[in-house]
């Protein structure tokens, strides 16, 4: 469980870099050459800057493996975070129920199209 | 389920299922191989990963609540039949990664559902989400 909003980002986080991590395996054996950072996206400003944050205060310390993990491979270079506003997160169709709108809308996004419909 | 009325979305925008104890039971045979099913599906289709893993966590004991929002997801996807992922050339390779969680979004255990996925060059590859 929990104890606050940002122990569950950063859970995603970690998790998001694991897969990362994963991918970047496949490529190399796939010989494909990738040197640039992935990018990680999340919408929440405040676990970014604790994330970058050199002074790694008590306040949040129940998180620490997750955050030192994350902040390692940030800090090795081998990925970056950036802030993407909740309007334009894809990731809410995945943890929760959403309109219509919105569902129809990340679904384009993701590339999601009837694929028998004559183009 | 021939003349059903279909639906646009797999699941209720706040849907308020959990383990009911008072609910009429229904067939858990038959839920069980419905869901079983489903999460086949959904390894190909993540518009209906989250419905899925809402009502899989209702397995050991599924009530007909349960078996009503199993029938929505059927109704959706019988309205989205055909729908996949197409994969296009978009000309990179970027490897990117979105992120996000729901704190405490279980009402009855408190707990939280983290989901990310991966595109790699704009297309979609791995996508998970966890209660």
């Amino acid at each position: 469980m929990s104890r606050s909003s940002a122990e569950a980002e950063f859970r995603s986080m970690a998790l998001g870099i694991y897969e990362l991590l994963w991918m970047k395996i496949i490529l190399e054996d796939l010989r494909i050459k990738w040197d640039e950072p992935m990018k990680l996206y999340c919408d929440k400003k405040s676990v970014i800057a604790i994330a970058h944050n050199p002074v790694q205060h008590d306040k949040t310390k129940h998180v620490e493996v997750d955050r030192h993990f994350i902040k390692e491979k940030l800090e090795s270079g081998l990925i970056c975070t950036s802030y993407v506003p909740t309007g334009e997160q894809l990731v809410d169709i995945l943890i929760k129920g959403v309109q219509n709108h919105v569902f129809k809308n990340i679904l384009d996004k993701l590339g999601m199209k009837d694929l028998f419909h004559p183009a | 389920m021939v003349d059903c009325r279909l639906c646009e979305t797999p699941i209720d925008l706040k849907h308020r299922l959990e383990n009911d104890e008072e609910g009429a039971t229904t067939d858990k045979g038959q839920y069980q191989r419905l869901v079983g099913k489903l999460i086949y599906l959904a390894h190909t289709r993540p518009d209906i990963a989250y419905a899925v893993s809402v009502v899989s966590q209702f397995m050991h004991n599924p009530k007909d609540s349960h078996l009503q929002a199993v029938y929505r997801l059927l109704r959706y996807l019988k309205f989205t039949h055909g729908k996949g992922i197409l994969y296009t050339n978009r000309g990179n390779l970027n490897l990117e990664c979105y992120t996000d969680a729901d704190y405490v979004g279980a009402l009855t255990d408190r707990r939280s559902t983290s989901g990310y996925c991966t595109l790699l060059g704009g297309n979609l590859v791995t996508w998970r989400n966890k209660k």
